[in-house]
C-alpha cells in the first residue's frame, strides 16, 4: 500500500514539477517575443514613477500627445503620467486603470471620453493589432485575460488561443530576435516625458467652430451606453476621484450633441466631465498652426491644452504642489530635457509656421 | 475539430483524467462517449448519424450470420453497401474521370458532370474497417460481437477517424476490454509520440508545403531544378504530413493504454517498389492484400484463370500472370480508394501497380542483368542506387497528385525538361521567391537530418523510444522542453499563415 501511495505522490510532484518549470519557460519565451508596443514603450517608466504619480491621465492618442506631465509639473507642481496608447478602447479602459492601480493609487483619474464616439461611428479602428498594443505590454495575469475576454466579446469575435498566449501569436519572431532581445531590458529613453509623446513637425490648418451653446442631445447606442456606464461604475465603486474629458479636435455639432448626453451620464455618477472643444478659444488654440491633424494637436497646441488643463484641475481638485517637494527633485532636470525636445521641434516648425502665418507671425 | 488544435488537446487532457478516474468497466464507454462527441463536432450530426447507422448495419450482418443458411449472400450484400456508401461519399468524381476517358478516346466534347459531396470523417477509414469485421465473422476467425456500442466505437473510435490507421476488430476489441490502469510513464510516452508528430507536421510539413504552393502558384513557371525540387518536397511534405498524424493518432491512443498498429516503417530506407508499399501506410496494404488480393486469388474464378495461364506461360510465370492480374484489381482497387480523380488512380494506383507488376515480371532479367554486367548488388553504392531509385520512382507517381490533375503533371514533367541545368538557382536567391526564406530552408535541412537519422538508428534496430525511456529525468525533461519549444516557435501556424489540414484525412 504504501509503495502505492509513494508511486501516486511521485507522479504528482512530476507532474506539478514539469508543469510548472514549462509554465515558467514558456511565459519567459512569451516575454521574449512580444515586439515592443507603443503602449509599452510609451508607459516604460510608469512602474518606477507610479508612488509619486498624483494625477494619472488615462486615453488614446489625444491624451499621449495632448497633457505633458512635465510642463505640468513645472506650471502647477502636478505630479502626473499619460497612461496612454494608440486607440485605447474603451471597452479595456477600465482593465488598464485596474492595471495602472497595481501599481500605486493615484490622487485624481483624467480620463479621455474620445474613444466612445470613435466606438460609435467607426468601430473598424479597433482592430485586433491595437488590442495587442496593450494586451502584449501587460504581464499575464487575470486581469490581462479580463481585458481580452471584454474586447473579443465586444467585438463578437470567436475564442482565439493567440489572443491569450503570446508565444502562439508571436512565435515567428525568431528571426527578429538578437542577443539583446534574451536581456531583461526595459525600452530605454532618451527623453523621459512621463508618457508624453512628440508628434511630428506638421501643422495641419484645422477647421474649429464654437459649438459651446449647443444644449441638444445626441442619442448613444445602448452598446456603448454600457460601456460608458461600467467604466463609471468601475470608477465609483473603487472610490476613484476621476475628472472626465473630451479633447480639442476637429468636431462638428453631432459630437458635441453627443457628448453633451455623455456628459450628463458622466454628472449622474458625480463626476465632472469637461468638453474643451468648448474652450478651444480660451485656450487659445490657433486652428490654423495647432493641429497636427484633423484629430490631434501638434506640439504647439499641446503646450496651450496643457497649460489650459493643468490650471483647471488646480481650480478644481485639491492636489499638492509637488514643486518644493525633494522627492521630485528629478522632475526638474526630466523638465529641462522635455523643453529642450520641445525646443527642437518648434524649431522644425518654424519654416511652416512663417508660411501660413507670414513673417509678422512670431509662432 | 483538427488533431493539431488547442481545444483538441485541452479535450484530450479532460478526456484523459475521466478516462482513468471512471472505474475500469467503463472505460470503454468512455471512449465511446469522446468518440462520438469528435465525430459530432468533426461532420455534424448527420455524419455522425451515418456513421452509426452504418456501424450498426455491420452489427446486424455479422449477428445475423449465425441464423441465416444465406451468409455469403447476406456478406456479399453487406460489403456490396458498405462500398456503394463509399463510392457516394469518395468516388462520385469517378464518373467525372470515366467521361473525361472517353472523350479523350472518342474525342468528342462532353459534358462533365460535377460532384460535391461531403463526406463523414473517416468514412474511407471505418468502411474499410467495418468490411474487415464482417469478412472476418464470415470467416469465422471469431465470434460477431454482441453489443452494438462496441461494434460502433470500434469503427468510430476518434483517434482512427482522421487518418486511419485501418484496425482490425479482434486486435481493437480486446484493447477496449482490457482495464488500463493509469501510469505515468505510459501516457508520458503516448505525449512524447504526439509531440514527436506535431514536431514533423508542423515543423516540417507544412513549411515544406510553403515552397511547394509558392512553386504551383507562381505566375511564371519555374525552372526545372527549382520544379524537382518542389516534387522533392512534396514527398518530404506528403510522408511527414501522414506520418506526423500517425504519430500524433498512436500518442493519443497510447495515453489510454490503446495501441494502435504501426503505418509507416522508414519507407524510404526501401529498395524495391514492393518493399515501399510494405513500408507506407502498411495498414491498407495489409488490409488490401488479406481482404481483397488472398480471397481473389483463392476465388473460383481466378483458380481458372490460374490454370489457364499456367497451361499457356508454364508453371512459374504462369503463376505469376495470375498474381499479376490480381495485384492489377488491388492496385486499381487502392487507386479508387484514394479518390476517384485520375491523378490519384494514376498515382496511387496505376503507376505503382505496373512499375510493382513489371518488377515482378523482369525479376529474372534483372538477376541476369546484374550478372552479365558484374553489379555487386550487397553493397552500400547498390542499396543507395536502390533506394534513389524508389525515391524517384515514387516521386514521378506524386507529380500527378502534386499537381492536382494528370494533365497538370504532364505539364509539370515537360516544364521540368526546359531550363534543367540551371545548378546556380541554389546561389542566385531564386528558391527564396517561393515563401521560404534561407532560415526555413535551414530548418528543413536539419529536419531532414533528423529523420535520417532517427530512420538509420530504426533501421538497426535501434528503439529510440525505449532508449530515451532510460535516460536520466534532467536530460529526459530537457530533451521534451526543447522538443515542445521547437514546435511551439518553427511550426508552421497561426496569423499569416493557411491552416494546411492532413493530407490523408481527405480520405
Amino acid at each position: 500500500m504504501n509503495r502505492k501511495i509513494a508511486k501516486k505522490l511521485n507522479w504528482m510532484l512530476r507532474i506539478v514539477l514539469f508543469s510548472t518549470v514549462f509554465i515558467c519557460l514558456f511565459i519567459w519565451l512569451s516575454y521574449t517575443f512580444r515586439p515592443s508596443t507603443f503602449f509599452a514603450n510609451n508607459t516604460s517608466t510608469y512602474e518606477e514613477n507610479a508612488a509619486q504619480t498624483d494625477v494619472l491621465f488615462v486615453g488614446g492618442s489625444t491624451t499621449y500627445a495632448y497633457w505633458q506631465p512635465l510642463y505640468g509639473f513645472n506650471d502647477y507642481g502636478l505630479a502626473s503620467y499619460s497612461y496612454s496608447g494608440p486607440a485605447m478602447s474603451p471597452v479595456i479602459m477600465k482593465d488598464l486603470l485596474t492595471e495602472a492601480r497595481k501599481s500605486a493609487e493615484a490622487k485624481l483619474y483624467v480620463i479621455d471620453l474620445r474613444a466612445l464616439h470613435l466606438m460609435e461611428t467607426r468601430p473598424e479602428v479597433y482592430t485586433d493589432e491595437y488590442m495587442r498594443v496593450y494586451t502584449d505590454a501587460i504581464p499575464y495575469s487575470v486581469n490581462r485575460n479580463e481585458m481580452i475576454k471584454n474586447e473579443t466579446a465586444w467585438k463578437e469575435a470567436s475564442f482565439d488561443i493567440s489572443n491569450y498566449v503570446d508565444l502562439i501569436y508571436y512565435h515567428d519572431r525568431w528571426r527578429d530576435l538578437n542577443w539583446d532581445s534574451w536581456k531583461w531590458s526595459k525600452p530605454a529613453k532618451e527623453v523621459d516625458s512621463m508618457g508624453f509623446h512628440y508628434l511630428g513637425d506638421t501643422i495641419f490648418s484645422a477647421k474649429l467652430e464654437d459649438y459651446s451653446g449647443n444644449t441638444n442631445r445626441a442619442e448613444i447606442s445602448p452598446a456603448v451606453m454600457d460601456v460608458l456606464n461600467d467604466i463609471l461604475q468601475y470608477c465609483k465603486d473603487e472610490e476613484m476621484q476621476c475628472l472626465f474629458t473630451l479633447n480639442v479636435f476637429e468636431c462638428d455639432e453631432s459630437i458635441k450633441e453627443y457628448y453633451n448626453t455623455v456628459g450628463d451620464i458622466v454628472s449622474e455618477y458625480g463626476y465632472s466631465f469637461i468638453n474643451t472643444n468648448d474652450y478651444w478659444q480660451e485656450i487659445g488654440i490657433d486652428p490654423e498652426v495647432d493641429f497636427y491633424d484633423n484629430n490631434h494637436l501638434n506640439v504647439m497646441g499641446a503646450l496651450k491644452y496643457t497649460w489650459f488643463l493643468g490650471g483647471y484641475i488646480i481650480d478644481n481638485y485639491e492636489l499638492p504642489d509637488r514643486r518644493t517637494d525633494p522627492a521630485y527633485s528629478k522632475y526638474y532636470s526630466m523638465y529641462e530635457k522635455n523643453v529642450e525636445k520641445t525646443g527642437e521641434i518648434l524649431e522644425l516648425l518654424k519654416p511652416k509656421l512663417l508660411e501660413i502665418k507670414g513673417s509678422d507671425n512670431d509662432g | 475539430m483538427s488533431i493539431i488544435s488547442f481545444g483538441f488537446y485541452a479535450a484530450l487532457l479532460l478526456l484523459i483524467v475521466i478516462y482513468y478516474i471512471v472505474p475500469k468497466k467503463a472505460q470503454w464507454v468512455v471512449l465511446l462517449a469522446a468518440s462520438l462527441g469528435f465525430l459530432y463536432m468533426a461532420s455534424g450530426l448527420a455524419m455522425l448519424g451515418a456513421m452509426c447507422a452504418e456501424a450498426l448495419v455491420f452489427f446486424g450482418g455479422a449477428r445475423l450470420m449465425g441464423k441465416t443458411r444465406h451468409k455469403r449472400l447476406l456478406t456479399s450484400v453487406t460489403v456490396l453497401l458498405a462500398f456503394l456508401v463509399l463510392f457516394y461519399f469518395k468516388d462520385m468524381s469517378f464518373i467525372t474521370t470515366l467521361q473525361q476517358t472517353a472523350a479523350f478516346i472518342t474525342g468528342k466534347e462532353m459534358n462533365y458532370s460535377t460532384f460535391q459531396i461531403l463526406a463523414p470523417l473517416g468514412v474511407s477509414y471505418y468502411t474499410l474497417s467495418l468490411v474487415g469485421y464482417i469478412l472476418d465473422v464470415y470467416w469465422e476467425k471469431y465470434q460477431a460481437e454482441k453489443n452494438p456500442l462496441r461494434v460502433i466505437l470500434f469503427a468510430g473510435y476518434f483517434p482512427v477517424l482522421t487518418s486511419g490507421p485501418m484496425v482490425r476488430y479482434d486486435e481493437m476489441s480486446v484493447q477496449f476490454r482490457s482495464p488500463h490502469k493509469f501510469d505515468l510513464d505510459k501516457v508520458a510516452r503516448g505525449g512524447e509520440r504526439i509531440l514527436l508528430g506535431c514536431f514533423k507536421k508542423l515543423v516540417i510539413a507544412d513549411r515544406a508545403n510553403i515552397f511547394i504552393q509558392g512553386t504551383m502558384n507562381s505566375e511564371i513557371a519555374p525552372n526545372g531544378i527549382t520544379q524537382i525540387l518542389a516534387i522533392l518536397m512534396f514527398a518530404l511534405r506528403l510522408y511527414t504530413d501522414f506520418d506526423g498524424c500517425m504519430d500524433i493518432i498512436l500518442g493519443v491512443s497510447e495515453c489510454f493504454g490503446v495501441f494502435l498498429p504501426e503505418n509507416f516503417k522508414t519507407p524510404f530506407a526501401s529498395r524495391s517498389l514492393s518493399e515501399f508499399w510494405r513500408r507506407w501506410h502498411i495498414t491498407m496494404g495489409v488490409w488490401f492484400k488479406e481482404y481483397l488480393l488472398y480471397p481473389l486469388l483463392k476465388s473460383r474464378v481466378f483458380q481458372r484463370i490460374n490454370k489457364f495461364m499456367r497451361s499457356k506461360f508454364g508453371k512459374t510465370y504462369g503463376k505469376k500472370l495470375a498474381t499479376c492480374l490480381g495485384l492489377s484489381v488491388v492496385w486499381l482497387s487502392i487507386g479508387l480508394w484514394h479518390g476517384g480523380t485520375a491523378a490519384f488512380i494514376l498515382a496511387s494506383g496505376i503507376i505503382p501497380g505496373f512499375l510493382i507488376i513489371c518488377g515482378e515480371l523482369l525479376e529474372p532479367v534483372f538477376k541476369w542483368l546484374n550478372l552479365k554486367l558484374r553489379i555487386n548488388t550487397k553493397c552500400f553504392s547498390f542499396r543507395l542506387f536502390q533506394r534513389l531509385r524508389v525515391l524517384a520512382t515514387m516521386c514521378f507517381a506524386w507529380v500527378f497528385i502534386c499537381a492536382d490533375s494528370v494533365s497538370g503533371g504532364i505539364n509539370l514533367l515537360r516544364n521540368i525538361r526546359t531550363n534543367i541545368f540551371n545548378p546556380w538557382v541554389f546561389s542566385d536567391g531564386t528558391l527564396l521567391t517561393y515563401g521560404l526564406d534561407i532560415y526555413d530552408f535551414g530548418i528543413l535541412a536539419l529536419s531532414l537530418i533528423f529523420l535520417i537519422i532517427v530512420g538509420v538508428w530504426h533501421e538497426r534496430g535501434i528503439s529510440i523510444r525505449d532508449s530515451f525511456a532510460k535516460q536520466n529525468i534532467v536530460f529526459r525533461w530537457a530533451v521534451l522542453f526543447a522538443a515542445i519549444f521547437v514546435v511551439v516557435i518553427f511550426g508552421v501556424y497561426g496569423p499569416g499563415y493557411n491552416a494546411a489540414g492532413f493530407i490523408y484525412g481527405n480520405f
